[in-house]
């Protein structure tokens, strides 16, 4: 079992090889930044992050997921800072021996990430001079 | 002895700071309740939000009864919204 979780400054880059010893099942979640938030046009998100404890927490989940679903591999990404429309903000990539407990795993992980790890996002207007807040 | 308290998301911006600091009479510390009282008489505005809310005590979610001191890193966690 392996799990790991980063932190990065802005977009994620193109995900990489994702792979574990005897896995039958690997599946990829991402999150991606709408362009809009209650019908109202948004140029991205800004994410903070309470660091280190966002990176570690996202890491204790990885394990939790691992041992309560009996994960090969469990490797989590998340965005800091400014991230533009379309792009990739979060990532999380799940490998086990067969699909069920991946896909009850992916869904349990960001259910309890949303509630636990210290991250917030808040939209970034198209023109902040007019509607942003400090 | 004055403790500092960082704060991130919506009570940054409710209050306007990313850190406030309480100053408190001279003892050997103060529980996570009794901080979260505090905070709320000072800041009205964030009152409500503390009922839903965690106090990270040097990176770890702390419970209500643990007992903090200076030396403590202290940062109040609510509403995540991360993914």
């Amino acid at each position: 079992m392996s799990t790991r979780a980063i932190i990065t400054q802005g977009p994620l880059a193109v995900a990489g090889v994702f792979a574990a010893d005897g896995a039958g099942a690997i599946i990829t979640f991402e999150g991606i930044v709408r362009p809009s938030e209650a019908d109202i046009p948004n140029a991205g998100r800004d994410y903070e992050t309470n660091e280190p404890m966002a990176e570690a927490q996202l890491g204790d989940l990885a394990d939790e997921a691992a041992k309560s679903f009996g994960l090969l591999a469990v490797r989590v990404e998340h965005s800091r800072g400014f991230v533009a429309n379309f792009a990739c903000s979060f990532r999380l990539q799940i490998a086990s021996r067969h699909r069920k407990e991946a896909l009850a795993a992916m869904d349990w992980y960001i259910d309890v990430m949303k509630q636990r790890v210290p991250i917030w996002k808040r939209p970034v207007p198209m023109n902040p001079q007019l509607t942003d807040k400090p | 002895m004055i403790l500092t308290i960082r704060l991130f998301g919506p009570f940054a911006a409710a209050v306007g700071e990313r850190s406030v600091t309480l100053d408190l009479p001279d003892r050997f510390g103060i529980s996570v309740s009794e901080i979260f009282f505090l905070l709320g008489e000072q800041y009205p505005a964030i009152t409500d939000m503390l009922k839903q809310s965690f106090m990270a005590v040097n990176g770890k979610f702390a419970n209500t009864n643990s007992i903090v001191t200076v030396k403590d890193e202290l940062a109040v966690i609510g509403l995540v919204s991360g993914g």
